[in-house]
């Protein structure tokens, strides 16, 4: 009997299992869910509010080497494709009490930056692994989702292949 | 090369980092759950609050792998050398287990975990062989209630090897705060032990393994491990051993030392919500016989495995409830020893 009433509860688990291959809501073409930055100086930024732009929404922690490492070339490229009509909002998954070690990585950041507070993130999923970054592209669909991402960090060259073009198209 | 750093959820940043289970005074029974996975491994700073009501009832005959009788007691003996074999009714165990615990940064943790329990144990006694159908007759039924304090944990933890602070080692004592003691067959008595106080065995010492505490000075050490393993699942493994390094029930004749214990408990929390956390737990348990003259060494050793699935719920912002069930899936037990066919836990967690 408790044999039985063990096997039950792991074919009743299998399904969560098969579930757990999704866990969000992202289609590339279709809408990206929306989503609010709340920046280290209070600003709310909603990408409801950034139709017409492309957008790039990069999750990163200041104890994430590779998000390290990805986020001058970002900074610099959204500073360079600003006047394209490029935003990037930087999502930081660290927590308050690292919250001084965010501000000086901000600081040499040409994007804002908040905290995100609970990984989970409607829409998008449980962020559960870093970096990871999506593309909205100028109608609000989502273009590239990173967690199909075979290697999520940026490069010149992933740039260029996937933003680039988004922006040489006119508002 | 792909470069990626799985993510330590949030919602697993709550509650006990190290609450391993709660060591109990009794054979190879089901006090296996492990609270920290079950409540989420913590790197916040602050204190946190742990209670926890857990129940078995250990009712079930077993020797070996399978199910046994008290005919089989009698008729075929674990210590053939021993005149007459005893034949154990019952053991109904209900731990309410406190646990505080401190972490002055991300790194470093100190807790102090407090069992209090009342057990129930009843017996029909010892017997020669052959079986009789008498033998385990009502008027042969002898009981006892050990309720009181049981031994306590002080446990530090470590967790600053890594960035993700997924992975901590611990360290403590289990200290001789609970009751104990135990009767030999001369009628020395050692210890403060509890006594039968029904039945033809009233007035006799209980076990010295079923006290509310061992009498014993413990040695813990631990590790345990978290990660992401895809988008709502988090998997987990932890271990710890614990050994008597002093006994106080040391005078020959009259001793006892509680078998070595190790427990390994692995699993995954399904974390697609804030809020509510199924999960899974396979519990492992392997003890060790109980050593002296006190102890039912041919009844005491075996190992044994649960599945727990369970659920944590948040019901405030730091206030987290959860629920476990344990059913037995393998049971390897020397000699003959009561085991439970279920067992629950049912706890609080605050953090401040």
């Amino acid at each position: 009997m408790p044999r039985a009433f063990a096997i039950l509860l792991v074919l009743l688990v299998l399904p969560m299992a098969d579930r757990a291959r999704a866990g969000n809501d992202l289609v590339p073409g279709a809408p990206a869910p929306p989503i609010t930055l709340t920046t280290l100086d209070g600003r709310q930024l909603n990408t409801r509010d950034l139709h017409g732009k492309v957008v790039i929404l990069t999750f990163w922690a200041t104890w994430c080497a590779p998000c390290r490492e990805e986020l001058p070339l970002l900074s610099r490229y959204a500073q360079r494709h600003a006047r394209n009509g490029l935003v990037v909002l930087g999502f930081s998954l660290d927590t308050p009490d690292k919250l001084d070690e965010v501000r000086q990585v901000a600081k040499r950041l040409s994007f804002p930056v908040g905290l995100l507070g609970d990984p989970h993130v409607p829409g998008y999923g449980r962020i559960w692994h870093l970096p990871v970054n999506f593309t909205i592209d100028r109608e609000g669909n989502l273009v590239d989702d990173g967690w199909k991402d075979k290697d999520p960090v940026w490069t010149q060259e992933r740039l260029g292949r996937i933003v680039t073009p988004l922006l040489q198209i006119p508002r | 090369m792909r470069r990626k750093i799985d993510v330590l959820s949030r919602t697993l940043a709550v509650l006990l980092p190290l609450s391993p289970m709660v060591a109990h005074a009794c054979a190879t029974c089901g006090c296996t759950l492990s609270t920290d996975a079950a409540t989420g491994y913590s790197a916040q700073e602050g204190w946190r609050v742990n209670l926890e009501y857990a129940w078995l009832d250990q009712d079930e005959l077993r020797h070996g792998n399978g199910s046994a009788s008290p005919r089989d007691i009698i008729d075929r003996p674990a210590d053939p050398s021993a005149d007459a074999s005893e034949i154990e009714r019952d053991t109904y165990n209900r731990y309410i287990n406190l646990a505080v615990s401190w972490h002055p940064n991300a790194d470093w943790s100190f807790s102090l975990l407090a069992p209090f329990l009342r057990r129930d144990h009843t017996t029909y006694g010892e017997f020669e062989a052959p079986f009789q159908p008498s033998y385990v007759s009502a008027q042969n039924v002898s009981g006892a209630r050990v309720s009181g304090m049981g031994d306590v944990k002080l446990l530090v933890g470590y967790q600053g090897f890594l960035p993700t602070r997924n992975f901590g080692v611990i360290a403590g004592v289990k200290l001789p705060t609970g009751r104990y003691g135990g009767g030999n067959e001369d009628g020395t008595i050692t210890g403060d032990p509890v006594l039968f106080n029904s039945g033809p065995l009233r007035g006799e010492a209980l076990d010295a393994s079923l006290q509310a505490g061992t009498g014993s000075t413990d040695a813990i050490v631990g590790a345990y491990w978290y990660q992401p393993v895809s988008q709502n699942f988090d998997a987990f493994a932890n271990g710890q051993f614990q050994a008597a390094v002093s006994h106080r029930m040391d005078i020959p004749g009259v001793d006892f030392r509680p078998g070595n214990q190790f427990s390994l408990n692995v699993g995954l929390r399904y974390e697609a919500h804030a809020d509510w956390v199924p999960q899974l737990q396979l519990n492992l348990l392997r003890k060790s016989a109980d050593q002296g003259a006190l102890a039912d060494r041919a009844d005491s050793a075996g190992t044994v495995a649960y599945l727990s699935p369970g659920l944590s719920v948040s019901l405030h912002r730091n206030l987290q409830a959860y629920g476990f069930v344990q059913v037995p899936l393998y049971s390897h037990l020397e000699g003959y020893q009561l085991f439970p066919r279920w067992a629950a836990t049912l706890g609080l967690s605050m953090a401040f």
